[in-house]
Parts: structure tokens; C-alpha cells; sequence
């Protein structure tokens, strides 16, 4: 899970020239606010990318899910702990649910099934478009003009 | 090959002004000769029969000095990239660092503020002072805000064109200044680099939109904000084009005023015209250095003679 979401930071990072943060330096900057106000702000579309796809494929995976949880239909809390029992308990995922419901699954509630499947559809769309705004928001600082040549 | 060093022109070489043109004059970079060494020359008087830059060299008053070097070296590992090098730099003029590439220069400006030590093969020899203190003994960020540089490359970083002058501003305090109190710094800087009367209106775009000649000057706003004492420049012409080279030498030459200025600088020409004082460098060692007429047109050191004779001869 942690190389599709890293990836895209760590390019993004290697992209900032050394001059941009040796012009940092030379301003009396230290190291952490050059990091802080210079190379996030730089690398702000590609974090927020590698979150979407390392969330995409969280929300996306099968297999992993039915080994780690058991992929019941039935959702036990354990542990006394609110919130915290539920990620302890068993339990499945959108995609595991969707799995078990269709008529190949044990529960064979199709209706169910399709239902889970839009909400899944959803859920990526909306991370899409948050990914989206993230980059707007990015396109303030004009980096996109210089990526283009501009 | 014959290893023998030194750039060699030829000796009858003239300058075809009007007459028949004639092929440009041979020259060829000879190696393994050791490099000669003057002996640095006091401010002389300017020689005579020149004009313009010349009139303007000759009027400036030494200012009080600023930075001083004393047998200053820098290793890249084992390599020496700047042998030995004694210099004084003044507030009120403009030290033109020339040389071929290679040779030290740019080691040379960015150990003034300790860029050096970003690079973790270098190492540095010998003192460099700043108004009396050794630069080692200041906190780093300190004397980068008092020696502050310019690159070669524009590069602003990707925030509004205000918040590029307002970072420099602000210190790492726990408190940070507002954009109310820095508005009047930045609206000093932007003045001071010329870019104000173009800007002001969309200071909240962002820097990365500006134009190459504009980055560069937002770059030089940003470096004189803090109010340094001592201005490095990079070949910052070197990225951008004869206009805004243009502007950038006169906003050098109004700067120099109130701060030292050390520029690197590949264009002869440049070299002369904003020069008050220039230093020859050829593979790490200081050839010469004296006022700017004096090395471009009485050159003491046969090496400086045969580089500078491409720029004027």
C-alpha cells in the first residue's frame, strides 16, 4: 500500500531543482522551513494524488480484506473501547460486502450488492474530486504554468 | 597534444574594424603550466583615454569594508576548487568575479555565505570575516540574511509574489509577523528591484506567472529585503535575455550604493560595465584583482591579458 502513495510525493520532491531550496537556504532559512513553505507547497497535487490512489486501492481491495477480517457479513464490535472496537472486531469491507451479497456469495441479496456497489462508486468519485480541489488549490502557487513550459 | 597552458593569442592579432574580414585569431588553452600569480593591486587611479564606466569607476569613493577573505580555500574532497584566495569586498562597489568555467568562481561566492557547507564534500580553509566577526562564529541563518544571494536561474518559489518577499521577511519567530506589519518591507523591496510600478496591482499572483526578466528581479527583491550587507549574484543574467540584462546592470549599479555586491559573471563585457572592481580567476587561484579598467586594459598578469584580450581586442 505504501509505494503507489509515496511514489508520487517522492517524484514530486526530486522535481524541485536545488537551487529552489539552496535559494531557501540563502535566505537564512532553516531546514524545516524550507521544507514547510517550500517543498510541500511544491509537492501539494502529487501528495494529494498518492493519497487518492493509495485510498482507491484500499477501498478497492478484496483478498487482502477477507484474510486480515474474515470478511463476515456480520459486524461484531470487540473491546470496550467506542470506535476503536469496531477496527478491532470483524467485519468486511464495501467490496468484500458487495462479494458476499451477489448470488455467488453466501447471502445472495443482489438488491444489496448493487446497493454497496454505489456507495463504493461514490466514495471514489468524491476522492476524486477532493483530489481535484486539492490540486486547484495547488494551481495558486502557479506551478502548473511552469510544469507547462510557460 | 602539447600540454602547455594558458590561453594563447596570436600575437599579431588585430581588430578587424572596418577592413576585409579577416579570420577570427587562433586560440588555443594550453595546459600544465602553472598559473601566474599578481600580487593584488591597490585601488590605482583609473588609466586614462577611457569613458563612460570609466568615469564612473574612477569617481567611486572605496567604501568601508565588509567581508574580508584571508587565504581562503575550498576542497571538493580532495580537489581544490579555490586556492588561497585573499580579498577585500567594500560596501559601495561591485567585485566582478571573471574567470573561465570551472575555475572556482561560483566556490568561491557561495562559501561567502556558507553555502558550501550544504555540498558534504566540501571543505573550507582559512577565515572570512564579516564586518570584523568571523563568519563561523555567526549563526548561519544570520549571516545568510546579512550575505544574501541571487542564482542563476530565476527561481521564486510557488507562492504569491508578496508572500516571496514577506518569507524572507519573517523570521522563525513563534509569533510571525502579519501581512500588515511586512507590507511596507515588501513594498521597499519590490521599489529597490524595480518591480513595484509592475506588480503592484496583483501582488497575490502567483511569482511562477511572472516573466523570466521579472522572476529574476522578484529574486533580487527578495535577497535585499532583509536589508544585507553583502548582495552575491550568480551569473544572474545568464537566463534571460539582453533587456532584462539591462535592467538587472542598472539595478545593480543603483544598488551598490547602500551594499557590497559580489557578482560571477561570464560576459566580459558585463564585467566591465558593472564592475568597479574585478577578479580574475583561473583554476582556483586569484590572478588578478584590481579596479576594472586597470584589468581590462592594463592587465599585469600575462593570463588575465590573454582572456581579457577576447573582450575588447
Amino acid at each position: 500500500m505504501c509505494p503507489p502513495t509515496a511514489e508520487p510525493g517522492r517524484e514530486g520532491l526530486q522535481s524541485v531543482p536545488v537551487h529552489v531550496r539552496e535559494a531557501s537556504y540563502g535566505l537564512g532559512k532553516t531546514k524545516i522551513a524550507t521544507i514547510r513553505r517550500v517543498l510541500l507547497p511544491s509537492v501539494r497535487s502529487n501528495v494529494s494524488t498518492g493519497a487518492a490512489l493509495g485510498m482507491g486501492r484500499i477501498a478497492g481491495d478484496t483478498a487482502i480484506v477477507i484474510v486480515l477480517l474474515g470478511a463476515t457479513l456480520t459486524l461484531e464490535p470487540e473491546g470496550e473501547v467506542p470506535g476503536a472496537d469496531v477496527l478491532r472486531g470483524t467485519g468486511s469491507t464495501l467490496t468484500s460486502y458487495v462479494y458476499n451479497n451477489s448470488p455467488a456469495g453466501e447471502g445472495n441479496a443482489p438488491q444489496k450488492a448493487y446497493a454497496a456497489a454505489f456507495v463504493l462508486l461514490l466514495i471514489v468519485v468524491a476522492l476524486n474530486f477532493l483530489v481535484d480541489v486539492i490540486a486547484k488549490r495547488g494551481s495558486r502557487t502557479g506551478l502548473e504554468s511552469q510544469r507547462l513550459g510557460a | 597534444m602539447d600540454n602547455t597552458l594558458d590561453i594563447e593569442a596570436d600575437a599579431g592579432r588585430q581588430k578587424p574594424a572596418d577592413g576585409p574580414a579577416s579570420p577570427p585569431p587562433v586560440r588555443r588553452i594550453l595546459l600544465d603550466q602553472p598559473p601566474t600569480v599578481a600580487a593584488p593591486a591597490g585601488a590605482g587611479p583609473a588609466a586614462p583615454g577611457m569613458s563612460g564606466a570609466a568615469a564612473r569607476h574612477a569617481a567611486a569613493e572605496p567604501g568601508p569594508e565588509r567581508m574580508v577573505l584571508d587565504a581562503l580555500s575550498v576542497f571538493y574532497s580532495d580537489k581544490a576548487a579555490v586556492k588561497e584566495v585573499s580579498l577585500v569586498i567594500r560596501q559601495g562597489e561591485v567585485l566582478a568575479l571573471i574567470g573561465p568555467s570551472g575555475c572556482g568562481k561560483t566556490t568561491l561566492l557561495r562559501a561567502l555565505n556558507r553555502l558550501t557547507e550544504l555540498t558534504s564534500t566540501a571543505r573550507r580553509e582559512g577565515t572570512i570575516q564579516l564586518d570584523g566577526h568571523d563568519v563561523d562564529e555567526l549563526e548561519v541563518t544570520t549571516l545568510r540574511r546579512r550575505v544574501s544571494m541571487v542564482f542563476q536561474q530565476p527561481n521564486p518559489f510557488p507562492m504569491s509574489i508578496f508572500d516571496n518577499v514577506a518569507y524572507a521577511l519573517r523570521e522563525q519567530a513563534t509569533k510571525r509577523p502579519g501581512r500588515k506589519e511586512v507590507a511596507p518591507h515588501v513594498e521597499d523591496a519590490l521599489q529597490r528591484a524595480g518591480l513595484w510600478d509592475e506588480v503592484k496591482d496583483d501582488l497575490d499572483r502567483p511569482a511562477l506567472r511572472l516573466s523570466g526578466g521579472q522572476q529574476q528581479r522578484l529574486c533580487i527583491a527578495r535577497a535585499i529585503a532583509t536589508r544585507p550587507e553583502v548582495l552575491l549574484m550568480d551569473e544572474p543574467c545568464s537566463a534571460l535575455d539582453p533587456k532584462s540584462t539591462r535592467i538587472i546592470e542598472e539595478l545593480i549599479l543603483e544598488l551598490r550604493t547602500d551594499l557590497a555586491i559580489v557578482i560571477v559573471t561570464h560576459n566580459l563585457q558585463q564585467a566591465y560595465r558593472v564592475g568597479d572592481n574585478v577578479a580574475f580567476m583561473y583554476l582556483g587561484d586569484l590572478v588578478e584583482y584590481g579596479p576594472a579598467d586597470q584589468v581590462f586594459s592594463a592587465p599585469r598578469a600575462q593570463r588575465t591579458k590573454d582572456y581579457v584580450g577576447g573582450a575588447f581586442g
